[in-house]
């Protein structure tokens, strides 16, 4: 029985991949993602002295990579698999949750690790950025970068804004202070859209972003460690425009201290598309 | 839900499966050579261009050790001094016989181009030095050659200016790191022995 429920997982896998890919009936991840007009943006952290930052037009998945989606993938590029991606692209934690089905098929070496039922619609978590950038460039697009992220995770169902909202945060905070199920994150799309259409931005995992490790604060480093010391607990934190959004101090926190090759129990991601290649409105 | 939406084609499998080989084969790094280490950089697989503007396969250095760092031509502070220890390690492996290249991979694909680059050889008198390569590649594969080396960068959006770690590396023959020098003007022993060691495999 397990063992046909993996056969079944294994081909529909494949096979969503190759269907958005062969027919136009189900639209690609990049038509479905949502367009996010300009805007200004405080960010927590700016190289621009304070001042609101210009976010220029993106589009964004309006939903994380499940994991189902990045199963899909690796069985469209091998070399991602758990058993194959190289040590220079993943730790060793790279898709954990992951395990070896009866699938297994030892005189044609073709064992790979998959998600099991349960997981197929929760985020993917436990990839690397390098995974999650390969991801997406095989879907015409990339990781969002920190700015972009933070500007659609700032709103609300009702406004492009809610980081001044006490009960947003409150409730940003709430998640953080949980801990983590062992099972991993929760389904995806179980919690309400914010203004843009786009959900789980917060209260089920962290995402990489793109430039998730540039958050330091001085121009040019002519000091020993000068950067890896300094970029969040010294000069960067006295850069932070608005010392009560804390929930955003937080994930920053977070990203400063990743490396490109970990994978981690609530680290998944989404992708960004460059506006000039998605002309769909949402 | 999917279910019945994907079953409807599976007359198509062939045609799938030849799709899917045909995608296999654009992915993101490449399918890696069998002979490569996990660790090596040449699994990253980046279009760079040199400075007079050919592609250039870090692969092609597959067999020879080399050094390499990042820098970025309008970069009037640290980058003299990333060149000028360059220099120093360049000349110490040529008095030691190591037969090592030297890269200078351009944090700013948003200005630098082979032409800047080329500038830059010139302004140092390496024109006629084969050893050295002053590559570009674009933004996307900077931050994975950065990310790939834990090389912190920043570009500020007002001035241009780049805040960046100063990391000078030795790569074995394969295209593993050996040994990193992390700051400038840091004591050279250990990186010097590495060199050697090269040398004598």
């Amino acid at each position: 029985m397990l063992r046909q429920v993996v056969t079944i997982i294994a081909v529909l896998g494949g096979l969503i991949c190759a269907h958005s890919t062969a027919t136009e009936t189900r639209p690609s991840r990049q038509e479905g993602a949502m367009r996010i007009p300009r805007g200004t943006f405080e960010a927590l952290y700016s190289t621009t002295n304070g001042k609101n930052i210009a976010v220029q037009p993106f589009a964004i998945d309006p939903l994380p990579v499940s994991n189902a989606e990045f199963f899909a993938f690796t069985q469209r590029f091998p070399e991602w698999r758990k058993e194959k991606a190289p040590q220079i692209f993943v730790d060793s934690t790279y898709l954990a949750l992951w395990a070896i089905s009866p699938l297994e098929d030892k005189a044609n070496n073709i064992a790979t690790a998959s998600p099991i039922q349960a997981i197929l619609d929760t985020p993917v978590v436990y990839v690397s950025w390098f995974a999650a950038q390969a991801f997406c460039e095989a879907q015409n697009g990339r990781l969002p970068t920190t700015e972009e992220w933070e500007y659609v995770a700032a709103a609300d169902e009702r406004k492009t804004n809610a980081m001044k909202e006490q009960a947003f945060n409150q409730q940003i905070l709430l998640w953080y202070a949980e801990p983590a199920s062992p099972l991993g994150p929760g389904k995806i799309a179980q919690q309400r859209p914010n203004i843009y259409g786009i959900r789980d931005l917060h209260g089920l995992i962290w995402e990489w972003t793109s430039d998730f490790n540039a958050s330091f604060a001085t121009a040019d480093n002519r000091e020993q460690g000068a950067l890896s010391g300094q970029a969040f607990c010294g000069a960067a934190a006295i850069n932070s425009t608005d010392k009560s959004n804390y929930a955003a101090f937080m994930r920053y926190a977070m990203r400063s201290s990743l490396k490109a090759a970990y994978g981690l129990s609530l680290l998944g991601f989404r992708c960004a598309y460059d506006t000039n290649t998605t002309e769909k409105h949402p | 839900m999917k279910t019945a939406h994907v079953w409807r084609h599976v007359h198509t499998i062939p045609l799938l499966l030849v799709l899917l080989l045909l995608a296999s084969s654009i992915s993101t790094f490449g399918t890696a050579h069998a002979e490569d280490s996990p660790l090596s950089l040449f699994r990253a697989n980046i279009p760079f261009k040199d400075d007079a503007g050919k592609i250039f396969d870090m692969r092609s250095l597959a067999g020879r050790p080399f050094v390499l760092a990042m820098a970025y031509t309008n970069c009037t502070y640290s980058c003299p001094l990333i060149m000028r220890d360059m220099k120093t390690i360049a000349k110490e492996l040529s008095t030691a016989a190591v037969p090592a290249d030297i890269l200078v991979i351009s944090f700013d694909s948003a200005r630098d181009t082979p032409q800047s680059m080329a500038k830059f050889r010139a302004s140092y008198g390496l024109q006629t030095d084969a050893r050295w390569h002053f590559l570009v590649t674009d933004e996307t594969h900077v931050r994975t050659l950065a990310l790939v080396l834990d090389v912190r960068y920043q570009r500020n959006a007002e001035t241009g200016i780049i805040a960046h770690d100063n990391k000078i590396f030795l790569v074995d023959p394969r295209g593993v790191i050996v040994s990193t020098l992390s700051a400038l003007g840091e004591d050279r022993t250990a990186f010097s022995a590495a060199a050697k060691a090269l040398k004598a495999q």
